[in-house]
């Protein structure tokens, strides 16, 4: 019985991935069909059709795709890591100040937005940031004490971002500083994909080997480490992987949240709320929603382009109220 | 022939106050020890650096291997540890729970488990009768119940040691006895049981040998009779005891404040 719901869940996860990234390359100002999406992948068929495809909607997709699911298991991670369901990398500022790193060293002039030097430095602040939060909030954190110091990198992250717009060089720098905090998709190249997949998928490869100890974990640092598990070397592996996934991801695409925080929550029932089997079905879900996210602003009938990171924090804020109230009485307690 | 668990002159330093002082013991296989002393007396720091969870001076050695020549995994193959209040942070099966005793043997899916591993975890439930909560969320049992699968995790990863802080806490009478006896019959299988406990009664009746802590130092150690004497009670205690003897068995009962 237990075993059920695994069994259909990845391949159902798989195929909605599948067919969403289907969608991301149809769905846009010219409405494409399944056949003319293929035919334009495969190079067969209008020469507009493959390159409104292959230039344009692909880039878009395979980042929707990877930053989708990178952000999902930095959410399964942090949560398995923590023990704590609202763990997340948006939630301790690591999106915020990934972005802080970025824009500043845009602001000075050191980076354009398609340098080498940009996911470096958003990987930086990211790290910074985790780092921090676990240093303050120490090892067994409580709910309270995590979030309560999350809030403050997140507010010391936007006071830095305000900083860097302040001091811009010119009203320029200071308009596309702002528009990269909204956290979009829209025009980005393959240069971009590039840019940010090797750190992506380190940090994949980093955050699934982990999945064993974040079960051990589950009976409490102490009982993990007599299990043979190197808590404070998981810890750094976390912090790393985590800051490498949301600071590549923060670097092409800005500030998207609470992916991290929601995609996680979806699936924890379905897989009998074990931090394992949580990882793949977690980061699968979080590409489905950022792709769809990203679908969903293509559609939505507006004078202007909607941020995908806005529409994001739009669904996610809630849900994460929706969270808080449901964990009213851990919170009420003061201890996780 | 060497002892399972040999403890060479270990100090545990916490917050610059030496919380554990100079033990040194030997402590052989298939004997259910409990070690018991006052709050504070320094037993729970004694059972975590025996079980390398604490920086110690010292050695403690496996047969006779020192601690630090082994790696993780084959420390925890090696030697169990149970530690005080069973946390467990999300609702895992009873199952999942217990497999997780194989982790230092390698499995990484409870799914998946087949051959030495799926044995290990049966036995292990069996033995603590634990299997009919299987498939349950361990987070929706009892507390008694919940001690019993957690005994049943650290059985299930058949240590030759196996350490236990404080099992009885916070469990009904019939709980207190039922996992003491399951301690117990652990030793009989051939293990080292060593258990923190504060239940004097039990101990006093199910240990092979008791160790009484006092103040970080290890004050006494030896059969039940020998070592819960009233002279040792009234110093490490302050209290007095009860003794009577049913059908051959000595009995002492925590009785008044000496």
């Amino acid at each position: 019985m237990r075993n059920l719901p695994r069994s259909w869940l990845l391949p159902a996860l798989a195929l909605l991935a599948a067919t969403l990234f289907t969608a991301c390359l149809a769905v846009g100002p010219v409405r494409l069909t399944f056949t003319e999406v293929w035919s334009g992948l495969a190079g067969i068929g209008l020469d507009a059709h493959g390159i409104i495809v292959r230039e344009i909607r692909l880039p878009r997709a395979v980042l929707a795709l990877m930053i989708g699911a990178i952000l999902g298991l930095s959410g399964a991670a942090m949560q398995g890591l923590l023990r704590n369901p609202l763990a997340a990398p948006s939630l301790f500022g690591a999106p915020q100040t990934a972005a802080f790193a970025a824009v500043s060293t845009i602001a000075l002039g050191w980076n354009d937005t398609l340098s080498w030097g940009l996911p470096v430095a958003s990987i930086g602040g990211a790290f910074l940031s985790v780092f921090l939060l676990i240093a303050v909030a120490g090892r067994s954190a409580s709910l309270l004490l995590l979030i309560l110091s999350g809030l403050a990198v997140s507010a010391l992250a936007g006071a830095g971002t305000a900083l860097a717009m302040n001091l811009a060089p010119n009203p320029f720098a200071a308009l596309e500083i702002a528009f990269w905090l909204l956290g979009s998709l829209e025009d980005r190249s393959m240069r971009h994909v590039v840019m940010a997949l090797p750190f992506i998928a380190v940090a994949a490869v980093l955050l699934f080997l982990q999945r064993g100890a974040f079960r051990a974990l589950t009976l409490g640092e102490e009982a993990a480490q007599s299990l043979g598990v190197n808590v404070d070397l998981l810890r750094l592996v976390v912090i790393l992987g985590v800051a490498l996934g949301v600071g590549a991801s923060v670097a092409v695409a800005g500030t998207i949240s609470f992916i991290g925080l929601v995609a996680p929550h979806l699936v924890r029932p379905l897989v009998g709320h074990d931090p394992a089997r949580l990882m793949i079905p977690a980061a699968l879900t979080g590409a489905c929603l950022l792709m769809a996210a990203d679908i969903a602003v293509r559609l939505i009938p507006a004078t202007s382009d909607i941020k995908v990171g806005v529409l994001t924090s739009l669904i996610g804020v809630p849900f994460f109220l929706y969270l808080i109230m449901h964990q009213r009485r851990s919170l009420a307690g003061g201890v996780a | 022939m060497s002892a399972a668990l040999t403890l060479d002159r270990i100090s545990v330093a916490l917050g610059g106050r030496d919380v554990v002082r100079d033990v040194t013991l030997a402590l052989g296989a298939a004997r259910f020890v409990a070690l018991l002393g006052p709050n504070g007396a320094g037993k729970t720091t004694l059972l975590k650096a025996m079980a390398g969870l604490l920086p110690a001076r010292g050695i403690v050695r496996i047969g006779n291997q020192p601690l630090a020549a082994l790696s993780r995994k084959q420390r925890a193959q090696r030697m169990g540890y149970l530690p005080q209040g069973h946390q467990v942070h999300w609702p895992l099966s009873t199952c999942d729970v217990v497999a997780l005793g194989r982790f230092p043997h390698g499995l990484a899916d409870p799914a998946a488990m087949r051959g030495a591993d799926a044995t290990a975890v049966n036995t292990a439930m069996m033995r603590t009768d634990t299997t009919r909560f299987a498939d349950q969320a361990v987070t929706t049992l009892s507390g008694g119940e919940r001690a019993r699968v957690m005994l049943a995790r650290v059985l299930a990863g058949q240590p030759e040691i196996l350490l236990v802080d404080e099992p009885t806490a916070s469990l009904d009478p019939r709980y207190q006895i039922t996992v003491m006896q399951d301690l117990r019959s652990e030793a009989r299988r051939g293990a080292l049981v060593v258990a923190v406990t504060h239940d004097i009664a039990l101990a006093s009746r199910l240990a092979d040998e008791i160790m009484l802590m006092h103040e970080g130092l290890l004050v006494a150690r030896g059969a039940p009779a020998d070592v819960l004497t009233d002279e040792h009670l009234a110093k490490v205690y302050g209290i007095t005891a009860l003794r009577q003897t049913i059908d051959g068995e000595e009995i002492v009962t925590p009785w008044g404040l000496a």
